[in-house]
């Protein structure tokens, strides 16, 4: 095929034209000489030459783009046939612009945690190595030491870089440039920025020199705008963390992140950094090198680190473990966020599907209706393959315009979930409509076509043009597809059980986890943060001096102070037990402390079991003692009376002397790291007054809007941190699983919604088609409850057949939702009862309208109409 | 009638010279003895097709009657062609 000579196509044709003309003009002549009169001549002339019509079509087509041609014909075709029904149309659109929608808008967001790869150098080959607790399976990632930090960047040969970094340090109070704020300044090795990769945007990043120059430190952008105004004449400029002065030698651009997203700052690990990098909780970053896998670089790890440890001991208790970079951010966003997306993309697949089979039942239905059309297009010559193709390019165009407002659908949604931010997004990740959600969507509509368009294209196809056009289009009895429409209708019925379960469970889950008792009483309590600096509060005695005051000022019984608050309890700590033979146990590093004023158990309500809690008796220079919770004597001291028992968190030393215990709590419920749902840690408690720290938590009940300016009265130094409620932190905790059970929910009520219409328009159209029958029925003596009982019955099998189907597929598919649930069984038989009983209630009023209306038939109009 | 066949026919009438559709049309009739007696009109796409391959080519001229007319000639490929074809 020529392009050219496709163009030239008219002025072919018109060349031929006269071409032919001209032949026939001979021809007649010819025939005149021969001695016919001349209209004679003419009609031999033509008779000889043969169809004009059909040669000149012939020569067209030959020079035509046969397939475009007809794709070009059949979609306005289409076009004309969707103006004519409407009501189907804008339906059909609507309905596949929101499933489509859906699956892009979910298919974005997987896209931007787990297949977009991070914003640095070489991401795929970054790695994070920690800890792992080999005995306590419950904390499998910690940090690692420093030591263990500086054998990997020597001695490893699986990585071409490796830097340090952590987030385990408290805030510092930035001050020097407008108002002194709370800040995370991160600690990190020079190593950091060449192994992410990223250029700073003003200045430059760690050198070699920097470590003998005291304090560097290289700001965020968000810092460096926010607080220091965006200053270009920063670098060399410096500011201050409490009470150290650091050089600001540069700053990053605008999208640069790593985990946590509340540090503000990097600040140069030097030999002499305060506290000693060595007691510091390090992270271990790396990258591999070219053609080493993550399972080499872990044998070596791990044979590295054996080699070390093989004396002290610490070899028994923690295996360094080697994870993917990528993989590690979505965990620490959500330990169940891969498999919380990967259900919902599950999800919003079902809801595409039921919209699929509903719009194909539509389909086979309206194929019964047109079958007039069809028949007379197939008796006029067209071919049954052009039939089929015309009626795909139909199903097409549809799925393309559902496609189309789908992307609109898609863009709406996710403008909303940024604004909302219903939860944390992994570091990294940004959520956007780009070119490969825009494939994916068209991708899904070509597939949603075929889907929906094949089966009624196909049946429509095979129908006998002459027995049609015979019986006027009307149809015989048996001439819809009924086994499968039903089948199509249990399909659907199975589908959405499935994801009616799903939704009940995690809604069971969230109820489960907000409603158990936490072991204190979070209402109305208000908590605040208050560090004290150290100039103005060089030791022990000041501060308590501070605190006295502030308790009193704020309320003796309504005020408390800690240096931990529920829900997180950092059980990272060893317990020793005096005068007891020193058990495999007691090296277990699952123990938490606080220390906390006499008040806290009261005002948080904390039920006492036994013993004492502490008063004002137990001073710095009274003995000292400790509370612990239930946790810890039924685990350590099971059968016995553990008040007077002596016990030391760490390693026993002048500051840290061992300590009698004179009462046992009940406990508090902690969360348990990055998952869904509660647990009780061992928790032992240290009087305030016995060892006041620099920075307290201040939980106060019925507080009061003043809180922050209360505190200030008493000394403006202070730093203050930003006030919160005890249920606000409770409810954050909450925010995935809510998250999850909502979004499912609103799926799962949708394909119900969806399969319901599709049952109720099945059954419609068996009314219509079948109101003679109905008729005949009526009037042989059937009642209308037998009538209602009949059309029942039609509903009755797809929706049975289908509630089966679903639950076993249901059985199977919450299985891989494990890690979703809390307190509730995936075969939880409250739930499959209840969701089920949902699916039958709603089915039955899908088909109690058809019922009502067939019921109503009146047999003498229904047996008149032929 | 075979495509192959008419193809070569019109190879064939063009041989001695180019001429325009009309007189090819009866040329293959008197050649064939009048055996063949084929609708003229299906004269025209093999023209095309011919012209399309390259093996004849069109020119405008004047006929007999002092008409503007289309004239296909033979061009060397298709001499060629015809002389693969002869020989075969």
């Amino acid at each position: 095929m020529n392009w050219r000579r496709f163009f030239h196509r008219a002025r072919r044709d018109a060349e031929l034209a006269s071409d032919i003309q001209l032949y026939l003009d001979a021809e007649t002549e010819e025939n005149v000489a021969r001695g016919m009169p001349r209209d004679l001549a003419r009609e031999r002339a033509l008779r000889k030459f043969g169809n004009t019509t059909l040669i000149r079509e012939e020569v067209y087509r030959m020079h035509g783009l046969r397939f475009l041609e007809t794709l070009w014909q059949d979609g306005f075709y289409a076009l004309r046939m969707m103006r004519r029904k409407p009501i189907f149309t804008v339906t059909v659109a609507a309905t596949l612009a929101l499933g489509i929608g859906a699956n892009a808008a979910v298919f974005g967001i997987v896209q931007a945690v787990l297949l977009q790869p991070l914003p640095y150098k070489n991401p795929s080959r970054l790695v994070a190595i920690w800890d792992k607790n080999v005995r306590d399976s419950g904390i499998s990632k910690m940090f690692d030491s420093f030591q263990d930090f500086r054998e990997v960047a020597q001695h490893a040969g699986s990585f071409e870089e490796v830097a340090a970094a952590t987030w385990a340090v408290s805030g510092r109070l930035l001050s020097g440039h407008g108002f002194t704020r709370g800040v995370l300044a991160m600690p990190v090795s020079g190593s950091f920025f060449p192994l992410l990769g990223i250029a700073p945007a003003l200045g430059r990043t760690f050198g070699t020199g920097d470590s003998q120059r005291g304090c560097s430190a290289v700001l965020s952008d968000r810092l460096w705008r926010r607080q220091l105004a965006a200053d270009p004449n920063i670098i060399g400029n410096s500011v201050t963390l409490d009470d150290q002065v650091c050089t600001v030698i540069g700053v990053m651009p605008p999208g640069f992140a790593f985990y946590p997203d509340a540090a503000e700052l990097w600040i140069l690990l030097t030999p002499g950094f305060s506290p000693p990098p060595d007691q510091l909780p390090i992270g271990i970053f790396a990258r591999l090198r070219p053609g080493i896998s993550i399972t080499q670089a872990q044998a070596e790890v791990s044979a590295l680190h054996a080699a070390v440890h093989r004396n002290d001991g610490k070899e028994r208790d923690f295996v360094p473990t080697v994870h993917n970079l990528q993989e590690e951010f979505t965990f620490l966003a959500d330990a169940s966020l891969a498999t919380t997306l990967w259900v919902l993309l599950g999800a919003v697949t079902f809801v595409l599907l039921i919209a699929c089979l509903n719009i194909a039942n539509l389909l086979l239905g309206q194929a019964v209706a047109r079958e007039h059309e069809l028949a007379l297009r197939a008796a006029l010559g067209c071919g049954r393959r052009r039939l089929l193709r015309q009626l795909l390019t139909e199903g097409l165009l549809l799925a393309s315009i559902g496609g189309a407002l789908g992307v609109g659908v898609a863009f709406a949604a996710i403008r909303y979930l940024r604004a909302v931010q219903p939860v944390e997004m992994p570091i990294g990740a940004h959520v956007e409509i780009n070119w490969l959600v825009l494939a994916f969507t068209a991708a899904v509509s070509v597939l949603t076509a075929l889907l929906f368009g094949l089966l009624p294209a196909w049946k429509a196809s095979r129908l006998d043009a002459i027995e049609s056009l015979k019986t006027g289009g009307r149809g015989g009895v048996s001439n819809r597809p009924r086994r499968l429409t039903q089948a199509l209708i249990a399909g659907e019925m199975a589908l959405s059980l499935v994801l009616l379960v799903g939704a009940g469970l995690l809604m069971e889950s969230v109820l489960n986890m907000d409603h158990e008792p936490l072991g204190f009483r979070p209402e109305g309590l208000a908590v605040t943060a208050v560090t004290l600096p150290a100039n103005h509060y060089p030791d022990a005695a000041s501060r308590l001096q501070f605190y006295d005051r502030m308790v009193s000022l704020l309320g003796d019984h309504t005020a408390a102070l800690t240096t931990g608050l529920p829900p997180y309890v950092s059980a990272s700590s060893v317990m020793h037990i005096s005068n007891q033979p020193v058990s495999p146990e007691s090296d277990r590093h699952d123990v938490g402390e606080r220390t906390v004023s006499p008040e806290y158990f009261e005002v948080l309500r904390v039920r006492l079991l036994r013993g004492r809690t502490f008063n004002a008796h137990d001073r710095e220079s009274s003995e000292p003692v400790a509370v612990i919770n239930d946790a810890i004597a039924r685990e350590y001291f099971a059968g016995e009376d553990p008040i007077g028992k002596r016990i030391c968190i760490d390693d026993p030393g002048e500051k840290n002397p061992w300590r009698t215990i004179v009462g046992v709590v009940a406990d508090e419920k902690s969360s348990r790291n990055f998952q869904i749902g509660w647990v009780e840690r061992g928790n032992v408690f240290k009087p305030l007054a016995q060892d006041p720290p620099r920075s307290v938590s201040v939980v106060v009940r019925a507080a009061g809007a003043d809180l922050q300016h209360r505190i200030a009265n008493i000394d403006e130094g202070v730093a203050i941190g930003d006030t919160e409620m005890m249920e606000a932190r409770f409810g954050r905790l909450l925010a995935y699983p809510r998250f999850r059970a909502v979004l499912l929910g609103a799926f799962a009520g949708f394909s119900l919604l969806l399969a319901a219409i599709g049952l109720y328009g099945v059954l419609g159209q068996f009314v219509a088609q079948r109101t003679q029958e109905i008729g005949v029925r009526m009037a042989v003596g059937a009642t209308p409850v037998d009538v209602v009982r009949f059309i029942g019955l039609q509903a009755a099998y797809p929706v049975i057949g289908g509630l089966a189907a679903g639950l076993l597929g249901a059985e199977a598919a919450v299985r891989y939702m494990g890690t979703l649930l809390y307190g509730v069984r995936p075969t939880d038989p409250r739930t499959l009862s209840i969701v089920s009983i949902a699916l039958i209630v709603v089915a039955g009023l899908a088909t109690l309208l058809p019922a009502r209306r067939a019921a109503r038939v009146d047999p003498l109009v229904a047996l008149r109409n032929e | 009638m075979l495509q192959g066949t008419l193809d070569m026919l019109i190879l064939k009438t063009l041989l001695p010279g180019a001429a325009h559709g009309h007189a090819i049309a009866h040329a293959i009739e008197r050649g064939s003895s009048e055996i063949l007696q084929v609708e003229h009109g299906s004269l025209y796409p093999a023209l095309y097709r011919l012209e399309d391959r390259g093996w004849i080519a069109s020119f405008w001229g004047t006929s007999e009657n002092n008409r503007k007319a289309k004239y296909y000639r033979l061009t060397p490929a298709g001499r060629k062609q015809l002389a693969i074809e002869t020989t075969r």
